[in-house]
């Protein structure tokens, strides 16, 4: 089995009407029509949409949207996480056109965390049309960016991910241990740190293909009073430079730049700080769209 | 007779056991910094502070305005979090706590936070 990239991402959260101004004004995505009533859909690139805000009680992580090759690859997925036990259930011809994806199965992580594995969303080229002026993001092969989780068991949460074809990157033991996976060549798509008893969604990484568009933002957050949570700094593993903003829905968006790539002979390392410099952090408030884990 | 938990005594002991662990004190070397904890609904003293200094900790019960985070529970919470079968994160993310301030510092705090429970434990406290 071998995920290609994080294809969507789907958020629930009260405050999913405050994204109509948030992801296009600050973030530079586009919003665009879909299927659920109050649902807020944000494109990021020639894919219908790459984020989700649905209304819901509190801010949680709903689904990760997984993208395999095509549907061969889909049904051997399906088939391997059957064969190790896990429960795969088929999606609805309605949550498919949601998710405005060929097919799609779910699975569910030790965790609890929701996964969709998926092929076939819908590609519409040359209609993304930034809400502010950049030069847009770095997707593709890469998929949308990444994204930090915190799962309850790191060991049982590493087996699943990696039986999706994951690959360790590197990992991170400072004032929080966190380890790095790739399944293209973004240096990590998935990072995992473990809290006992607890899951959900710390930040969502989007990576832009010009640096000033990622000072343009960090001007933007702080003339609107937007909750800054890192200062801009750079990261030692994938050497990204990036500031942290909060959400309206809890969870952090690291805006960020150039990030090295991984390849086939990349070798896993350790790193003991989170930041090369800056990354200062400045939130007064904890972070994270997290709950009780199963 | 165990130590009674949230008292000028509790304070005291767990401040000694604190300081005399080696793990905790290499898990808070470089942070100076103020904690304040209210619990409220405590039979005893409804709230505490942890005066954090480059690897000691001195706790003492009370309030004091000037801290660098502040940490709000109710008293059950306060005590499963003592005895480990909460965790911080899990509290606020359940709303049963809530946190302000200097996250920086919190996060940095973090590791020595954890062993807390384990200290309190070889302590003997009566809750």
């Amino acid at each position: 089995m071998k995920v290609r990239a994080l294809g969507y991402v789907g958020v629930e959260s009260p405050e999913a009407k405050q994204w109509e101004e948030f992801g296009p004004a600050i973030l530079g995505m586009q919003l665009v029509d879909g299927e659920r009533p109050g649902s807020v859909y944000l494109r990021m690139d020639d894919r219908h949409h790459r984020l989700a805000v649905h209304p819901g009680p509190k801010d949680r992580l709903a689904y990760l949207g997984w993208e395999l090759a095509g549907d061969d690859d889909l049904a051997e997925a399906a088939d391997e996480l059957t064969a190790a036990g896990h429960a795969v259930t088929e999606g609805t011809d309605e949550e498919c056109e949601e998710r405005a994806v060929r097919r799609l199965v779910r699975v569910t992580d030790p965790g609890g965390a929701v996964h969709e594995l998926y092929y076939g969303q819908l590609s519409q080229p040359g209609q993304f049309q930034p809400g502010r002026p950049l030069a847009g993001f770095v997707t593709g092969e890469q998929g949308l960016g990444h994204v930090v989780c915190v799962v309850p068991d790191l060991a049982a949460a590493t087996r699943f991910y990696k039986q999706l074809g994951f690959r360790k990157s590197d990992e991170i033991y400072a004032f929080i241990d966190a380890h790095f996976f790739h399944c293209n060549p973004r240096h990590h798509t998935l990072a995992l740190t473990e809290i006992p008893r607890v899951r959900g969604l710390h930040h969502i990484m989007v990576q832009l293909r010009d640096f000033d568009d990622v000072g343009v933002a960090y001007d933007l957050v702080q003339a609107r009073g937007i909750p800054l949570t890192m200062t801009l700094g750079r990261h030692p593993n994938d050497r990204m430079v990036s500031f942290y903003v909060r959400s309206p829905s809890g969870f952090e968006i690291e805006y960020g730049w150039g990030a090295i790539e991984v390849g086939e002979d990349w070798t896993v390392t350790q790193y003991d700080a989170v930041s090369v410099w800056g990354h200062k952090m400045v939130g007064t408030s904890p972070p994270g769209a997290l709950e009780e884990a199963l | 007779m165990g130590v009674k938990f949230l008292t000028d005594d509790w304070a005291k002991a767990l401040t000694e056991a604190c300081n005399a662990n080696p793990k905790f004190t290499k898990a808070s070397r470089g942070v100076v910094a103020t904690f304040q904890i209210s619990v409220a609904g405590s039979p005893e003293a409804d709230g505490f502070t942890m005066e954090w200094s480059n690897g000691t900790v001195h706790v003492t019960t009370g309030h004091r305005p000037d801290v660098d985070v502040n940490l709000a529970l109710d008293y059950p919470t306060m005590v499963e979090l003592s005895k480990g079968t909460m965790n911080g994160p899990l509290a606020v993310a359940t709303g049963r706590m809530t946190a302000a301030g200097n996250m920086e510092k919190m996060f940095s705090l973090g590791k020595a936070m954890d062993l807390l429970p384990v200290i309190e434990a070889g302590i003997g406290l009566d809750y």
